[in-house]
């Protein structure tokens, strides 16, 4: 009853937020580079041969993974945290009577279903920008949009993330600085570009999103892994939430 | 049911080394209006966050409503309001979403919302952002906030910081009616006693971690001496005469010292000397002194 009462009031709070426009703008904003390569590479002379769908996902999910999942996570849950940390809203909503449980999890599950919605507006992307691209040249994207490949390519690096969702979360919750919790994203983020391609990159939770689009595949039991990591990590840093004095 | 809103007993708590609170012996009456007053730093806002449970690790024992906080807590936040410092809103939202984020929470009905906004007559502009809102405004919403879900009992810390004498009128007009007309107890913890003495039913005074005085106004009164008033030239050399004599100036006004003593032959001796060192003394008698005069002598003295 308080999880679902929290839910409702943190959804609430989402009204005329940055966070709320970022779910869209950052998935869609890679999208646009995308398209706008593609438009100038199917505008030349010779273009090569006609684009396919596939090509299309990988693309725009390998410039989705790399580049913009790190710091849009970073700075999805850096403005969720900071919507508390400003004017001390602890004291408010500390005070009142629902479980502080209730509280950090649902504010959780509203930064998950953000990045669920964002894969599901990539996706919705990726096909209206095929369609456009298919004006300019009829040879590309001649075949059916491959909806059982695009969404088990973007669910696998959305259940991959999960890991870094809760870490993420995690951390700007406890820190009241806005600048932590982004330089703790970003030095995440340029640690990966070094890690991704090591043997250590199976462990470290910013490169797990990567594996689905590297020629080995998603390796091991990285799903449970992430799934696994994030609970843990979830529990833990509920329990210390729930224990914690309010300056 | 409990006749006191708040108690506590031997309430102390500690930041490391530093003892912030000392055992405190709190008795607020169900239905008063409780100043509780002291200088900044004196732990007020430390017992406030103890009292809601936003503070753990104290000693001593705490009961709101009579309840034990250890395994009482929501039940006891359920029946409280509080508005600890600055209130806390969301600047993005409007009043009127403020308070709905703050219903849904509480899981109170929607009509909660509008009898708040009335109550701090902040009705017209509900559907403002918070962002617009003037200072006054906010601590008027933040008042709301705390009184949405018809508390029994009311904390607040310093409700009046930054309003305006108008304000800070409609502020105390609203605080002696919420006890008579809908029966909430009212705990205001503030700096200036001014502020408190014309609403509160009851005070006590916090220093340096110790609770100085806990009772009505009229006791207070009670409690302090008379003192005695010269009117005199130099009152700075004469407060260092009477220093080096071991008499107690409490104040040393312009052209006058306040000096505690109430018996006749220590205003005579006190003339004696004064005299006789040279100063006009032009009239000695005896007063009451005001609240905030006490209020200052038993902070000084704690400070001492």
């Amino acid at each position: 009853m308080d999880f679902f009462r929290a839910l409702n009031a943190e959804v609430l709070k989402l009204r005329r937020t940055l966070a709320l426009a970022m779910v869209f703008v950052c998935p869609l904003l890679i999208v646009a580079l995308q398209f706008m390569i593609q438009f100038d590479r199917l505008g030349r002379p010779n273009p090569g041969n006609p684009p396919q769908w596939d090509q299309l996902i990988r693309n725009i999910a390998g410039l989705w993974v790399v580049l913009m999942l790190p710091l849009y996570l970073t700075l999805e849950t850096a403005l969720l945290g900071a919507l508390e940390h400003s004017e001390s809203q602890w004291r408010n909503l500390f005070t009142l009577p629902v479980a502080r449980s209730a509280i950090y999890f649902s504010k959780l599950i509203v930064a998950t279903v953000m990045l669920a919605v964002s894969h599901l507006a990539l996706a919705g992307g990726i096909y209206l920008s095929g369609k456009l691209l298919a004006l300019r040249d009829p040879r590309a994207y001649t075949a059916g949009f491959p909806l059982a490949m695009a969404f088990s390519m973007l669910g696998t690096i959305f259940v991959l993330a999960l890991l870094i969702v809760v870490l993420h979360h995690a951390i700007s919750l406890h820190w009241h600085s806005f600048t932590v919790a982004t330089g703790a994203g970003i030095s995440a983020t340029v640690i990966n570009f070094i890690v991704v391609n090591s043997k250590y990159g199976i462990y470290y939770p910013w490169s797990l999103p990567v594996q689905p689009l590297s020629p080995q595949g998603v390796q091991g039991h990285s799903l449970i892994y992430s799934c696994t990591g994030a609970l843990i990590v979830a529990a833990l840093s509920s329990w210390h939430f729930s224990r914690r004095d309010v300056s | 049911m409990s006749t006191h809103s708040i108690e506590t007993f031997a309430l102390s708590y500690s930041f490391g080394p530093r003892a912030v609170l000392s055992g405190i012996d709190l008795k607020v009456p169900a239905g008063a209006v409780y100043g509780f007053l002291g200088p900044n730093g004196a732990g007020k806002t430390t017992t406030i966050r103890l009292l809601l449970g936003l503070l753990r690790g104290g000693s001593g024992t705490l009961r709101l409503f009579g309840l034990p906080i250890e395994k009482n807590l929501r039940t006891i936040l359920g029946r409280t309001g509080a508005l600890v410092e600055s209130p806390s809103l969301y600047r993005h939202l409007t009043g009127r979403e403020n308070l709905e984020v703050r219903r849904v929470l509480s899981g109170l009905p929607k009509s909660a919302i509008s009898r708040a906004l009335e109550l701090v007559k902040l009705s017209d502009e509900g559907d403002r952002l918070v962002s617009t809102y003037s200072l006054g405004m906010r601590q008027r919403l933040g008042l709301a906030q705390a009184l949405l879900a018809e508390p029994q009992l009311l904390i607040l810390d310093e409700p009046t910081n930054g309003l305006d004498p108008a304000g800070i009128q409609e502020m105390r007009e609203l605080l002696r009616r919420l006890p008579l007309e809908h029966g909430i107890t009212v705990f205001l913890s503030s700096h200036l006693l001014s502020e408190v003495e014309q609403v509160a039913t009851h005070i006590g005074i916090l220093a340096d971690g110790r609770l100085r005085f806990q009772g009505t106004a009229s006791e207070l009164r009670e409690r302090q001496q008379q003192v005695l008033r010269v009117d005199l030239d130099r009152p700075a050399d004469a407060e260092k005469l009477l220093h080096g004599a071991a008499w107690r100036v409490i104040r040393c006004g312009s052209g006058h010292l306040l000096i505690d003593t109430n018996r006749n032959l220590d205003a005579a001796a006190v003339n004696r000397l004064l005299i006789t060192s040279g100063f006009e003394v032009s009239s000695l008698r005896f007063e009451q002194p005001s609240l905030e005069q006490m209020f200052l002598q038993l902070t000084q003295e704690a400070q001492a």
